[in-house]
């Protein structure tokens, strides 16, 4: 088991010369469905980063410190149109179980709406917020979810 | 020889003979000299009055009846097209949102597109433009055409060729700047300011050197008296309304800089007393408990001295605001007579429901009239002081929700441009109405991320016929602030108007059609359903003899975000969203130019 862990780790220090890990899931743009391009980016993935990409669900989801950062970090970057506590004003909503791209109850679908951007105002966050901000912030939406839990299919990841 | 051109002025020839003589002073001439002509539109506020009125009459009450679609250019792009075409001689120029491309047809075959300018630009700057991808249109001058970029760049143009001469970076998308103003073309200059205020950018004009690009002078909104560029007489015949050192003592430690204030509106130029006027944008954020003091010089008019950029004076119009009021509309230049003595004027309807009218070369208030009795958020302008004296129960503050606040952010006026007939001496305001409920949150700043802090619901405002309408045009005089006429809209009148010569008030409405109403009475008398709604003004130019009217047509902006949003979301009943969600019942989006003739 812990010869295991040691050969992941190792085989992700080799891995993060490469952009893209070999046993990444692949993201693709909500609106384009082309390819998310992940290089030129002025940031270090963090290690929740790297396992996010690796499995699609957020490793944030539930920790408590993290939710608070994400929490005052969508009141700056995200609450100028999708309201204060997500309850939705220029932009949707976040907190209900309502999706203008139905791919957003998954974690790995909402990220790449974050990342790559949509349709309107919602431009790509790209480069504008570290990929692991965006999982931070990611966590606060989850945690302040009011919709059908049946619907929350991030949880059944 | 330039006589000559003034009085055929075709702009065919006075393109030659800027090209003959290269002298800034010779730009400048041949700039007035092809506004002179009717046949142009040189500029989005129609000259450097602003009064956006064409003497062209060709069109008029007894044959608007017959105006028939002419021609229509579809720019390829949807979201709101605001600011109007530009027509010079033969040639007109055609100006989009984001990502801002610009096209020239010549009028003689306009099914060919001359040229066309399409600049890449980073798609995250969408990500910090406050209210839909607008952009206000082009400038010309000196054969030059003058154009903004979302990303923040002022960028010239050949306008023969669409060959980029020079491009600046202006304003800094990475701290939230951005530019959807037209820039303004003066004196050899061109004057450009920002975006951002929504983002706590610090809010500035710059002029630019129309040859070289090079920046000539920069003056600030906010800060110490030398960025604010102050001359040593600064309001020196209304020191009341404040002269130094108020741009950071009214304001709490360095909030200044992170302060606002920035300029996305209009300008106005008067060549006599060589000052240029324009306004200052809403301070930041808007949570006013964050930001305590009067927060000069956020919500000023301001005239400057067009060679330096030196302010000659200032007056806020909303010391501290609480609503957004963001002061940047339109300034239209008139001389009135005033108590029987002729007087430079300046009038400008702010979105706090006001419509100001002051002496430009001194700053002294003559009028400061509601274009509508619904404003509630003040009671009355004090003339003598110049001060708003505030009603307490729609003001706004932390852990507190106001209701039923008039006008909503969204003022009673935005980025319309209006009209001045100056035959009847009457101003053609087109208006919203439209009210809110505003609840303030305290949130920290972060360098291009957004800073507003409150959270909004709009409504129609309480004075339409049926307690249901958005808009309205409104006739008014700018010396006694007396109504002439009223006309409703379901929508708001978002783009402003156009007055002929012709006895017509041209209009847009957000649903997508364009109106002619009898400029007497206000009576509509033509009107046609266009592809997609219309948050521009029209304008008016002729080729060969004969007059048209254009414009340009693709909802959006602040008031069209609904279209652009998913309206099955069942969260869909917020802020402008809410109020205009029976939009996407009458338009959807689109984006082009409609061309009008008999």
């Amino acid at each position: 088991m812990r010869n295991r862990h040691k050969l992941i780790l190792v085989s992700a220090l080799l891995a993060a010369t490469v952009s893209v890990f070999a046993d990444d899931l692949i993201f693709r743009g909500t609106i384009s469905g082309e390819m998310l391009d992940f290089k030129g980016l002025n940031e270090t993935e963090t290690d929740a980063v790297k396992k996010f990409k690796q499995t699609g669900v957020n490793p944030y989801n539930g920790n408590a410190e993290v939710i608070k950062k994400g929490e005052s970090l969508f009141s700056t970057a995200c609450s100028g149109c999708h309201g204060h506590l997500a309850e939705g004003k220029l932009g949707p909503a976040l907190s209900d179980d309502y999706w203008t791209y139905p791919k957003n109850a998954t974690d790995k679908g909402l990220f790449e709406t974050i990342f790559g951007g949509a349709e309107g105002m919602m431009g790509p966050q790209r480069g504008r917020l570290t990929q692991d901000e965006m999982l931070q912030i990611m966590s606060w939406v989850r945690s302040i979810y009011q919709g059908d839990p049946d619907k929350a299919k991030w949880l059944n990841n | 020889m330039k006589a000559r051109i003034t009085a055929t002025g075709f702009a065919v020839a006075g393109l030659a003979l800027s090209a003959m003589l290269p002298s800034v002073a010779a730009a400048a001439d041949s700039l007035e000299a092809l506004g002179a002509n009717p046949n142009n539109w040189t500029m989005q506020t129609g000259d450097y009055t602003g009064q956006h009125y064409s003497r062209l009459s060709q069109i008029t009450t007894g044959n608007v009846k017959n105006l028939k679609a002419a021609w229509s250019f579809s720019t390829g792009l949807l979201h709101g097209h605001e600011g109007a075409p530009l027509v010079i001689g033969d040639m007109m120029y055609i100006n989009t949102p984001f990502p801002n491309n610009t096209f020239a047809l010549n009028l003689a075959e306009p099914e060919k597109i001359v040229w066309q300018h399409k600049p890449k630009q980073d798609a995250s700057v969408k990500a910090v433009a406050c209210c839909d991808i607008v952009n206000r249109g082009l400038a010309y001058d000196d054969g030059r055409i003058f154009k903004t970029q979302l990303d923040g760049h002022l960028v010239a143009l050949d306008a023969k060729t669409g060959k980029e001469l020079w491009k600046m970076e202006n304003c800094d998308p990475a701290v939230g700047s951005t530019i959807t103003q037209a820039p303004f073309a003066v004196k050899g200059k061109v004057l450009v300011g920002c975006s951002g205020a929504e983002l706590g950018v610090r809010g500035y004009v710059t002029a630019y050197d129309q040859k070289t690009g090079e920046l000539v002078w920069r003056s600030f909104a906010t800060g110490p008296d030398n960025e604010l560029n102050l001359s040593k007489d600064f309001n020196k015949d209304n020191p009341h309304y404040g002269q130094m050192g108020l741009g950071t003592k009214t304001w709490e430690g360095e909030a200044w800089k992170i302060g606002g204030g920035t300029n996305w509106g209009w300008y106005a130029y008067d060549p006599k007393l060589n000052l240029f006027y324009y306004g200052s944008g809403n301070p930041a954020p808007w949570n006013e408990t964050m930001r305590p003091g009067d927060n000069k010089w956020t919500m000023t008019i301001w005239a400057r001295d067009v060679d330096t950029g030196a302010a000659k004076w200032g007056y806020q119009k909303t010391p501290h605001d609480e609503w957004d009021f963001a002061g940047v509309n339109q300034m239209i230049l008139t001389d009135q007579a005033v108590n029987g003595k002729s007087q430079p004027l300046l009038t400008h309807v702010d979105r706090n429901g006001i419509m100001y009218t002051l002496n430009r070369q001194t700053g002294s208030i003559v009028q400061a009239a509601k274009v509508d009795p619904a404003v509630n958020v003040f009671k009355k302008v004090d003339l003598k002081t110049g001060l708003p004296l505030r009603d307490p129960e729609f003001s706004t503050r932390m852990d507190h929700k106001g209701t039923n606040i008039c006008p909503s952010a969204m003022g009673f006026h935005n980025q319309g441009l209006d009209a001045y007939d100056p035959d009847s001496r009457t101003f053609y305001f087109g208006l919203n109405h439209i009210c809110m409920d505003w609840e303030p949150f305290m949130l920290p700043y972060r360098a291009g991320q957004f800073f507003v802090g409150a959270t909004l619901a709009m409504y129609p405002g309480p004075n339409g016929p049926t307690k249901k309408e958005m808009g309205q045009v409104r006739a008014m005089d700018g010396v006694t602030g007396e109504v002439k006429w009223t006309k409703w809209e379901k929508f708001s009148v978002w783009g402003g108007t156009l007055a002929t010569k012709g006895g017509l008030v041209f209009y847009n409405t957000l649903d997508g059609n364009i109106k002619a109403l009898d400029k007497t009475n206000g009576k509509e008398i033509w009107k046609f359903k266009m592809p997609s709604g219309a948050i521009g003004a029209p304008m008016s130019y002729a080729y060969k003899g004969k007059q048209y009217i254009a414009t340009n047509y693709g909802v959006g902006g602040w008031p069209g975000v609904g279209l652009v949003f998913d309206l099955t979301d069942p969260s869909a009943g917020l802020g402008a969203v809410g109020a205009f969600k029976e939009l996407q019942s009458y338009t959807q989006m689109g984006g082009g130019v409609m061309v009008f003739g008999l």
